[in-house]
């Protein structure tokens, strides 16, 4: 315990120390995507709203889905919104992060570069696009639905863990990439996999009680579900919910910093 | 006065791998498996670099300096050994390797920096100073994929000193850009270290070593061969160099040529066997020509004649039949072409023994070079079998070897002549005189 104590401090105050670097990078991240584009950042909106109204298409005009009731909305594009939304910020972090680290090997075997630092700019940037993601699922909500209840404030809380939790996976599939290259071609199966079984188009509630444990094991399911029930129902997540989600999320936080910590010192003998 | 960095007993090796799955196998068996072997890097390396000094490693291309660099920067770590480095350290391992080419030069400064080390703050203050190094002008905001190689060398070269590095690495950076930014950078370097600067550089160009290190280092396969002064390094490493070539110029002949019985027991010492430069070679081949050198009369090679001093034409030759009267010799020519003045062991009347085939000698010039203008000249060594009168040309190399009068004063015409000059005495005469002497 001592131990993580040690490392975790270092690592924070590592962290608060290359701050610019930090703040560089995510600005870097940013303009890069969308450096030369005419319209700019507006394809971070396009994108998903494209996304959004696609699978709107098909689950609610063509397979009529619908909410399941006590989800605070009869519209099964604000309950997807709300979940997808989390899923989204999660599956872009990790899918860039899993690259980060090999596609700057010149940073890495040419200077002095802090390399953990880059799945948290990743993170970073792509909080951004949430930001905006979550601005217009307010908007809609404040206008359509008129309910914005006091746990909306929980939904930070949630982008904290969520955030710990990405983190430590980007740190895993970056550092596990450096050593097979193979890392990115499964990643992209298992997240392929990881979407259709986390309730984002269902949910948990609608499983089978054979299966209902793909959602409990699955640490999104349950950030899905605090951000449709903290945006859309006006509940608060069950506690018990609420330190799961927080025990997923250091886990894979310290589990992914020691292995990053762990493997780096190779880094710049293979890249 | 400490050490900034130490090195002790260190090695470094990589391990090579069948795969890279096999690194990750390895990485996860925690030691208690391998699945490598070993390739060392550095073997053994132990030095000082003593706070404020520089100190310049030499060596070949894969002789282990980057790796050395790297070791110092923090980017590997010694395999053995005891490394420590006190001081915050700025690595210009490759110019320009951070910067994004779809971004602008001042976004790629400030990104820059910030790797190394600075805060936006303390980058936005030293702004100034680094575009101005730079002298990129309007480019400044312009992507960097529209600077020249030349101009994005410079940007980062300007990033990298004005961070205030305590401990400066430098790794052949200065190969490229023009000669005019590599006078500004080496005056930037030796203003760091007459700052207090801790600079250690790799570096191909000898000048370089010569005019900043105040302590060099020969790396050969990742041990040191030579450390301390660096003149006598250079020397060291120089002459390693130049025997190389031989030899590698050696083994190109007898590939060429196998039949050629090239074997000789014994070889005289100083057998200079490098041929700079071959623009033409006639001659029956009964003899040849196996190098010739330039050198000052402590036995170095020179790069720049000197004016009025004494230097040395070195020519080695061999015969492949019986010589039983050689002659060798070599024309100076200048820059026109023209012979310029030549001589050979027969008009010096020097007593040659007759050579036996196989055999090899070599022959010293001493020549007193006068004050010519400062052109290019060139030797053109040759060996013959005869008399003054008689001779067959065995072997003649046109301006194998091409070296730059120094210029040391100003000079009218094609050389200066040995001249006294002497003051008669100051007498008065009038103008008026000399007007109507004319007149007469």
């Amino acid at each position: 315990m001592r131990f993580l104590w040690t490392v975790g401090s270092s690592f924070v105050s590592n962290l608060i120390r290359r701050r610019a670097l930090l703040a560089n990078l995510v600005v870097r991240d940013f303009k890069q995507r969308y450096v030369g584009s005419a319209a700019g950042w507006l394809w971070a909106a396009i994108h998903p709203a494209v996304l959004l109204l696609s699978y709107s298409f098909v689950f609610a005009a063509v397979f009529k889905v619908r909410p399941i009731p006590g989800s605070g909305t009869d519209s099964f594009v604000l309950y997807l919104f709300a979940g997808i939304l989390p899923w989204l910020l999660f599956q872009e972090t990790v899918q860039r992060s899993v690259s980060a680290v090999v596609d700057s090997s010149n940073l890495i075997t040419k200077t002095v570069f802090p390399s953990e630092i880059l799945p948290i700019s990743l993170f970073i940037s792509g909080l951004l696009n949430h930001f905006l993601g979550l601005a217009v699922l307010l908007a809609i909500v404040a206008v359509l639905v008129k309910k914005i209840t006091v746990f909306i404030l929980l939904v930070p809380v949630y982008m904290v863990l969520l955030a710990l939790f990405t983190i430590g996976v980007g740190w895993l599939v970056s550092s596990l990439n450096v050593f097979l290259r193979d890392t990115a071609q499964a990643l992209s199966v298992i997240l392929t996999f990881w979407f259709w079984f986390t309730p984002i188009f269902f949910s948990a509630q609608n499983l089978p009680e054979r299966v209902r444990f793909i959602a409990r094991i699955n640490p999104l399911a349950y950030v899905v579900d605090a951000y449709r029930n903290c945006l859309l129902a006006g509940r608060a997540p069950a506690p018990a919910d609420l330190a799961l989600t927080a025990a997923f999320a250091l886990v894979s936080f310290l589990a992914g910093g020691l292995f990053f910590r762990y493997t780096k010192r190779a880094f710049g003998d293979v890249l | 006065m400490s050490a900034a960095v130490v090195m002790e007993k260190v090695s470094k090796s990589y391990p090579v791998y069948g795969s890279p799955a096999e690194r990750f196998k390895e990485l996860l068996a925690l030691g208690r498996r391998t699945y490598h072997r070993d390739f060392w890097a550095l073997r053994d390396v132990s030095f000082e670099i003593e706070r404020g000094s520089t100190f310049s490693i030499l060596g070949e291309n894969g002789a282990g300096k980057s790796t050395l660099l790297q070791l110092v920067a923090g980017i590997l770590r010694p395999t053995l050994g005891r490394l420590e480095v006190s001081g915050r350290v700025s690595a210009l391992l490759e110019l320009g390797s951070g910067f994004n080419p779809e971004f602008s030069g001042r976004e790629n400064v400030f990104l820059n920096g910030a790797i190394l080390g600075l805060s936006n703050r303390e980058i936005e203050r030293r702004y100034p100073q680094i575009v101005d190094f730079a002298e990129i002008g309007d480019f400044i905001n312009q992507p960097v994929r529209t600077y020249s190689s030349g101009m994005v060398v410079r940007l980062a070269f300007a990033v990298a000193i004005n961070v205030d590095p305590e401990i400066l690495l430098v790794d052949e950076a200065l190969a490229v850009g023009d000669i005019y930014f590599r006078q500004r950078c080496m005056r930037k370097i030796h203003e760091l270290h007459r700052a207090g600067v801790t600079i250690l550089f790799v570096t191909h160009n000898i000048a370089d070593v010569k005019s900043l290190a105040t302590r060099a280092m020969w790396l050969a396969d990742g041990r040191i061969v030579e450390l301390g002064d660096p003149e006598r390094v250079v020397s060291r490493f120089q002459a390693a160099m130049v025997n190389k070539d031989a030899r590698y110029l050696r083994q190109h002949a007898q590939a060429e040529a196998p039949a050629a019985g090239e074997v000789f027991a014994s070889r005289p010492a100083e057998l200079v066997e490098k041929i700079p430069n071959i623009d033409f070679r006639y001659g029956t081949g009964r003899a040849q020509v196996l190098g010739i050198a330039v050198m000052n009369q402590r036995g170095e090679e020179i790069g720049l004649l000197p004016p009025g001093e004494t230097i040395v034409i070195r020519v080695s030759v061999r015969a492949q039949q019986e010589m039983p009267q050689p002659i060798v010799g070599f024309m100076l020519r200048n820059h026109l072409g023209v012979d310029f003045s030549g001589t050979n062991t027969a008009l010096e009347g020097l007593e040659m023994p007759p050579l036996r085939p196989g055999e090899a000698l070599t022959v010293d010039f001493l020549l007193a070079l006068p004050e010519l203008y400062p052109g290019h000249f060139s030797f053109s060594p040759a060996i013959a079998n005869g008399t003054l009168e008689g001779y067959e040309m065995c072997d003649w190399i046109d301006n194998a070897v091409t070296l730059q009068m120094e210029k040391r004063r100003e000079m009218y015409g094609y050389f200066r002549l040995p001249c006294q000059v002497e003051l008669r005495g100051v007498r008065v005469v009038s103008a008026e005189c000399g007007v109507r002497s004319a007149e007469h």
